[in-house]
């Protein structure tokens, strides 16, 4: 009788095309059903004791539906959630340890908050292999932040013990180990020819000339230079003060203090423009050979770079997306909304430049399926109207013809020479290009040198080009574009196969990130350098969602915000499903772009810090509940949860599950929750929680919710 | 305490389900307290249907909230963890019921049998409910997922060896 089920079952789950277990369970119950039914009629007899050859024969004849059956099996297992089961349990299941901590990432030379987990411990000590061990900071309810840096180990580990003390009981942990490779970015010349560029990544500044380049360990994320007065002035990111290196010297100095979160800098004569996104939004102007503070604005956006038109100076910021024109005192001289963020600025006294992915502003309705629309824009430098928009990108060739030669994807940075030529280098490919007022547009492809070039530089008669993916600088002539020079900073791919392939799988992958896909569109387009643009997209014809900051995924599966991708790597599908895939091969980029991902750290938040005031905010966290599904120490618990039982006012489908996110790196990350509803964390907490239904937030007091979000902005 | 409750009568559905199938397995090998052990299993069947269902109500009531029937039958229909749960309490509600003297008279021994060995798709789809839902520490989930694999497969051994048993020397059907 079971074969005669399981025979008929299966041809019935066939026939119907099941695809879930509630379906397979149907079809099972009909076909037991009907066999029931027989046994009941004048066909007992031939449906008990059949004979061998009967029953061989059924087998056979069960053959193709189970074939059928096991065809739908992909499906099956995504309509189950079968898929995310495996690594969504893996990292489930090291933040249920008893001790645990997150993130599971170690970035060598790298500032980290670490947030351990120890329920009723008293003291927390963590020690990263070959450190001393730091005391960390308890914030109440069994959880303690850990500030450090660590020094990391050799460059070919791929993971690293953390020990953890617990009242002096010792605990060890495993945590992926990254040592990056230096990036250089933010080429700055001055009319010297002394050049510097700085490489966040390995905690590195660059200057000298380009034959004779010198290096400079700097702490604390180096995020900008200039040469001025024949010193390199260096913004950080996490430390308040400026840092000077003498062009001759060896010994970095600290300079003016501005504030931490400095994002970009320029220069123009002795003075220096420094964008700043710490505990304020602010532009700072200083006069460097002075060392005086000549100006500081507030800036409502999130600033991405600045740049000198003459005596103006010019900011792009996301959330908002705008474009600004300042004073030298700081005073807003004008502002232009964009649709999307500028992704690239060049300013001249005769001209303002940005390179975005959407300007025209109909793109702002585009509820369909959004693509990137790589463009320059020319403004006028007084009253930023723009003057001249061409789009980069040739889609139609890269449609029609797969493989064709690609062209003018991601115009990532920008440089005005005299002539107000405007040289642009395409991130997304290998190209750089000139964009002249009176001629044609030229380029050349740099794909023998490196890929992605990511930094442009006039030096009088030569551009200076450099990629941070690959580690590698060149020198052109500026009239005729032909390569007369070349330097590297990063080991080349041949020296990291060999001396350590993570790290060569961690570049591949981020060349995955950067490169173009025949849609016209990469990771960048939206993750702007692995951050985010701010807005809102609509991916494959669903809602719109804002885009996702895709650093500290490590250890967070599953992924996007319904966590249909189980797996980093997953988020290729992306590239292949819905912007038609990558040119030309290059290996498993599923792995590498994983690899590269996985290598992301958190970002330290610039918040104020003040433990009594995070202490009442985790436990206002805890009391509203919000910790049953931001679980520390990653504050999530990596579950999924149907959308409309915590938002019921949401619009979607019964279906929309919402992947519960990590509550890191939260400051300067608005617009805030799934579809963007709340501009601030204050209302994720009020006004965009009407229901009451994410977090009982309603029980919780004004000044309660001010330290919560105290609280979350240190996270 | 809505969740706490929710929590803990999930659990005892789950540990009685798995009480019943570790009886029933000792009611096999241990003949001579066939009878208890038999009693004992349909009592934590009980048990387990009942908490089962007191965890869904639960539930439903807390994480569905407001949500009118209709939507919240829509939501444990489309989300996959939900729907694995529902299906193991409708599963277990039909055993639950065809459990007394009365249904079991009516439906015949062998029927009933069969009908019976849905047990183990209850409890598989309740694994996958436990291993995939948003509360349960997944370090308990994979351990009470491979005790249902085991149970299951100690089940599957048992039908294996009786039918080559059978194969041998005809016998009357099992009456479990």
């Amino acid at each position: 009788m079971a074969l005669l089920v399981t025979v008929l079952g299966l041809s019935i789950a066939a026939a119907a095309g099941a695809s879930s277990v509630t379906q397979l369970i149907l079809a099972f119950s009909l076909a037991w059903g009907l066999v029931e039914l027989g046994l009941r009629t004048s066909l007992a007899p031939r449906l008990v004791g059949l004979a061998r050859r009967e029953r061989a024969l059924l087998v056979l004849v069960a053959v193709v539906p189970a074939l059928d059956v096991a065809s739908r099996r992909d499906a099956l297992a995504d309509a189950e959630g079968w898929r995310e089961l495996a690594p969504r349990w893996v990292d489930r299941a090291r933040l249920a340890r008893r001790v645990a901590i997150a993130p599971p990432l170690v970035v060598a030379g790298r500032a980290q908050t670490f947030f351990v987990r120890a329920e009723g411990a008293g003291t927390v000590r963590v020690g990263f292999e070959g450190e001393d061990a730091i005391e960390a900071t308890s914030l109440g309810h069994g959880v303690f932040r850990v500030d450090a840096t660590p020094r990391g180990v050799d460059r070919s580990r791929e993971d690293i013990t953390v020990t953890i003390s617990v009242d002096g009981a010792v605990h060890d942990a495993r945590l992926l180990h990254h040592a990056p490779v230096p990036h250089p970015r933010g080429i700055r010349v001055d009319d010297q020819h002394a050049l510097c560029f700085v490489s966040e990544e390995s905690g590195e500044v660059f200057y000298g000339v380009l034959g004779a380049l010198r290096s400079m360990p700097v702490t604390g994320g180096p995020a900008a230079c200039a040469v001025v007065g024949g010193a390199v002035w260096v913004a950080v990111r996490d430390e308040p003060s400026l840092v000077t290196i003498a062009a001759e010297g060896s010994v970095a100095a600290r300079g003016p203090a501005i504030g931490r979160g400095a994002v970009a800098m320029a220069s123009e004569g002795a003075k220096l423009a420094i964008a700043r996104s710490g505990e304020r939004r602010e532009l700072v102007v200083l006069d460097a050979l002075a060392g005086s503070e000549l100006a500081r604005a507030r800036v409502e956006g999130v600033p991405l770079e600045v740049a000198f038109a003459g005596d103006r100076i010019v900011l792009t910021t996301r959330s908002p997306a705008r474009l600004e024109l300042r004073a030298l005192d700081g005073a807003l001289l004008a502002s232009r909304d964009l649709v999307m963020p500028a992704a690239a600025l060049a300013a001249s006294p005769r001209a303002i430049a940005i390179a975005t992915t959407a300007f025209d502003e109909a793109a702002r309705d585009n509820l369909g399926n959004h693509f990137v629309e790589d463009q320059l824009v020319w403004l006028d430098p007084r009253t930023l109207a723009p003057t001249r928009v061409v789009p980069t990108a040739r889609r139609t060739d890269r449609q029609d013809h797969a493989g064709d030669a690609d062209r003018g994807l991601g115009p990532a940075a920008l440089a005005f020479d005299d002539d107000a030529r405007l040289y642009v280098a395409f991130v997304s490919s290998s190209e750089l290009a000139v964009f002249s007022p009176d001629a044609p547009t030229r380029g050349v492809d740099l794909g023998d040198r490196f890929f992605g070039p990511s930094s442009v530089a006039i030096d009088g008669e030569t551009v200076l080009a450099g990629s941070a993916i690959d580690g590698a600088l060149v020198a052109l002539d500026r009239r005729s574009l032909e390569v007369t020079a070349g330097a590297r900073v990063a080991p080349t791919n041949a020296e990291l196969l060999r001396e350590a392939p993570r790290l060569l799988q961690v570049r591949l992958g981020e060349r995955s990130f950067f490169e173009g896909t025949r849609a016209g569109a990469s990771c960048h387009s939206c993750h702007l350098g692995g951050s985010t643009d701010g807005e809102a997209h609509n991916i494959g014809g669903r809602v719109l969602a804002p885009t996702l900051d895709v650093r500290g995924l490590a250890g967070t599966a599953p992924f996007l915000r319904d966590g249909s991708y189980p797996r980093l790597g997953d988020l290729h599908d992306v590239a292949v499903l819905e912007y038609r895939g990558y040119r030309e091969p290059a290996g498993d980029r599923r792995a590498t772009l994983e690899a590269y991902l996985a290598s992301l750290p958190i970002p330290v938040s610039l918040a104020d810090r003040d433990v009594v005031r995070e202490q009442r905010g985790l436990d206002a966290f805890v009391r509203a509940g919000c910790a049953g599904c931001h679980a520390a120490p990653a504050f999530t618990t990596l579950a999924r949860h149907p959308l409309r039982t915590i938002f019921p006012d949401h619009p979607g489908d019964a279906a929309s599950s919402l992947d519960v996110p990590a509550l890191r790196n939260l400051r300067g990350q608005e617009p805030y929750l799934h579809d963007g509803r709340a501009r601030s964390l204050l209302e994720v907490l009020t006004t965009a929680n009407a229901a009451n239904r994410h977090g009982d937030t309603r029980a919780l007091s004004e000044q309660d919710r001010a330290d919560l979000v105290f609280f979350l902005e240190t996270l | 305490v809505s969740a706490a409750l929710t929590h803990t009568s999930g659990w005892l559905a789950m540990a009685s389900l798995l009480a019943s199938l570790g009886l029933s397995l000792a009611a096999r090998g241990l003949s001579e307290h066939r009878a208890r052990l038999v009693a004992f299993r349909r009592l934590a069947g009980l048990l387990g249907a009942a908490a089962a269902l007191a965890h869904a109500s639960l539930a439903l009531v807390a994480v569905l909230g407001p949500a009118s029937l209709e939507e919240a039958s829509a939501i444990v229909g489309a989300v996959p963890y939900l729907r694995h749960g529902a299906l193991a309490l409708a599963l277990l509600a039909v055993l639950a019921l065809t459990s007394f003297p009365e249904l079991n008279a009516r439906l015949g021994l062998r029927t009933w049998s069969t009908l019976h060995r849905g047990v183990y798709v209850a409890a598989a789809l309740a694994a996958l409910h436990v291993l995939a839902g948003p509360s349960a520490d997944p370090r308990l989930a994979l351990a009470v997922t491979v005790v249902v694999g085991l149970l299951l497969l100690a089940r599957l051994a048992r039908r294996g060896s009786r039918a080559s048993e059978e194969a041998r020397e005809p016998q009357p059907p099992d009456d479990t």
